[in-house]
């Protein structure tokens, strides 16, 4: 367990230095400067001066570096080009994105474990929520978010087409991020009770005479619960990189809005302390998935020596 | 054995039938595709500027024009080639740097293989899109770009599963044979696994297809521009995402292209390429 958390934690460092190189490189072989982007036409030399400074500009390639990587050890993410600590920009879009990601979440969970179920329940039905949902995984996010926009907001008025004034601003948002992956949720589910039922221990229910819903929902579903779990933690990461383009679709102050102002300002602290904040995020997510990966390993061979 | 043969064995009937109709409604696509692609998409006079559906007679086209006088046949068919070439190219990159990689964590013994294996999961830590909204942002715009953003964002997935292979060719008895005898490691990569590693790669290439493209849309739709004066399918939806109820004809067009080729995409995926996958035993993607 320890060389496993060593081996992955030195993964995570080498991303961590790697991620600042990459991005310091970009930076600086390329046109333009977030000081006179933000300082604008206006400002002075001495100002221009001052915003070089807080992005660093000033500095060659090599010491930028070794600054950041300084500072990082200290748990020192520097401020943005606009003065506010990284942190505290971080964290506040960041409980956005994740009421967001949960909400999503939930709804794909919803989404995609009943129609799987019940496809296999009535299984007329089966094909046609298996057109349905490779129809919605061929459908990328930003058309599903202007859709519900367009018909939850715009035509029926429903919902509020932006912003995070409204007490319901995640449901829209939610339901666009959470579709494509409740599609997936959906496939999995059906592949998996496809192979399931096919098993002898369900093939002894019924000959016991145990009616074919409670085969499904007790017996199927439960051995299920585990692979399912893992899968959607893994499908939690990915809404981290859909929220980039929802957030921009709903005008929705989060971590993928964040992300797009840094990249267009330049801000170099800014996007770093977004791409570690995501990073960590999904390190932990993937963490949790191997754990229940591993107690999944651990009961079925218990169930496979019994 | 024949691959055409192998492919007929192990799609069951049912699936085939599909699969052909999949086939030949694609193809149609595609060659109609190619029938209408007319010139380059250009602004016309300023006497259309600004005039909802305006058509001129002398100009024919087939979905009007967009609110800047543009052809939208025009526009729609060459932005459609360009994102769809972009996601070909984006995706035979990923494919050859993980053939580098393949190559580097074999040869370069244990060290290789552990560099390699360390870069892709680090890089697998950040979802691909973001990583390639960062690159395509900070190298600027090009067409070029887009390609490497894609090549580079896509590539740490890849790499995983090739070195999942890699663990399952080393074991194979005349890889071990060869060792044993004293074959030199270029040579056993040379004869023994290059066969082996186009042939899962080949996979690879279609079986990631759909999420290059959907990459590469998103990529435009948040501002990754390929600079090459042509806007692909994701711009135009980008730009005139808040005319749909006042010019519909430029929105939903690009929209229905983009979900027909991905749609095309993952129902070959699903119904033709995984189970000759499982027959022919590239199960890399348990690793």
């Amino acid at each position: 367990m320890l060389t496993y958390l060593f081996r992955k934690i030195l993964s995570f460092a080498i991303l961590f230095i790697f991620l600042i190189f990459l991005i310091l490189l970009l930076q600086k072989s390329r046109e333009g400067s977030a000081a006179i982007i933000l300082g604008g036409q206006r400002s002075n030399a001495a100002e221009i001066q001052q915003l070089e400074n807080l992005a660093g500009e000033n500095l060659s390639g090599f010491a930028h570096f070794k600054s950041i990587l300084i500072a990082m050890l200290h748990l020192d993410f520097g401020k943005s080009i606009s003065g506010q600590p990284v942190p505290g920009a971080v964290f506040e879009a960041a409980q956005k994105t994740i009421a967001l990601a949960l909400f999503a979440g939930i709804f794909s969970l919803l989404y995609g474990v009943v129609p799987g179920v019940y496809g296999h329940y009535k299984t007329r039905f089966r094909k046609k929520l298996q057109n349905l949902n490779y129809f919605i995984l061929a459908t990328p996010i930003f058309i599903i978010g202007l859709l519900a926009m367009w018909i939850f907001s715009l035509f029926l008025k429903w919902f509020s087409p932006g912003g995070v004034d409204s007490a319901f601003w995640f449901v829209l948002p939610g339901l666009a991020l959470g579709l494509k992956s409740g599609a997936q949720l959906y496939l999995f589910t059906d592949e998996f009770m496809a192979h399931e039922l096919k098993k002898q221990y369900i093939t002894t229910a019924i000959a016991y005479g145990y009616g074919r819903w409670k085969i499904i929902s007790v017996y199927a579903l439960k051995s299920m619960a585990l692979p399912l779990l893992s899968f959607w933690l893994l499908e939690l990461g990915s809404y981290l990189a859909g929220a980039a383009i929802v957030e921009m679709i709903f005008s929705i102050p989060g971590i993928g809005s964040l992300l797009l102002k840094a990249l267009m300002r330049y801000d170099i602290n800014l996007l770093i302390g977004v791409l570690v904040f995501v990073s960590v995020m999904i390190f932990i997510i993937t963490l949790l998935h191997e754990f229940i990966d591993k107690i999944y390993a651990g009961y079925t061979g218990k169930t496979n020596e019994n | 054995m024949n691959l055409s043969i192998k492919f007929m064995r192990v799609i069951p009937a049912k699936q085939m039938k599909i699969s052909r109709k999949i086939f030949i409604i694609g193809s149609f696509f595609f060659v109609m595709l190619l029938l209408m692609t007319p010139g380059r998409p250009s602004i016309v006079p300023a006497i259309a500027y600004q005039k909802p559906y305006f058509k001129n007679i002398f100009d024919f086209n087939l979905s009007g024009n967009s609110p800047l006088g543009e052809n939208m046949t025009s526009l729609m068919v060459w932005g459609y080639w360009q994102t769809l070439l972009a996601a070909l190219l984006g995706r035979l990159f990923a494919v050859l740097l993980s053939l580098a990689g393949l190559a580097i964590a074999w040869t370069g013994r244990s060290a290789g293989h552990f560099w390699i294996t360390r870069i892709s999961e680090a890089l697998m830590t950040i979802p691909s899109l973001l990583l390639a909204l960062s690159l395509g942002y900070l190298i600027g715009e090009g067409f070029q770009v887009m390609i490497l953003v894609i090549a580079v964002s896509e590539w740490a997935y890849n790499q995983k599963w090739m070195l999942g292979r890699l663990s399952e060719y080393k074991r194979y008895t005349y890889v071990e044979a060869s060792l044993s005898m004293g074959a030199g490691r270029t040579h056993i990569f040379r004869k023994h696994f290059w066969p082996l590693a186009v042939r899962d790669l080949s996979f690879l290439f279609f079986i990631y297809f759909p999420g290059s493209l959907l990459t590469v849309t998103a990529l435009e739709f948040l501002g990754v521009s390929s600079g090459s004066g042509v806007a692909g399918l994701g711009s135009i939806i980008a730009l005139n995402k808040d005319l749909i109820f006042l010019y519909p004809h430029v929105i939903i067009p690009p929209v229905v292209l983009v979900v027909i080729t991905v749609y095309i995409a993952v129902v070959i995926k699903n119904e033709v390429l995984r189970p000759l996958q499982e027959y022919t035993g590239s199960s890399g993607m348990a690793a």
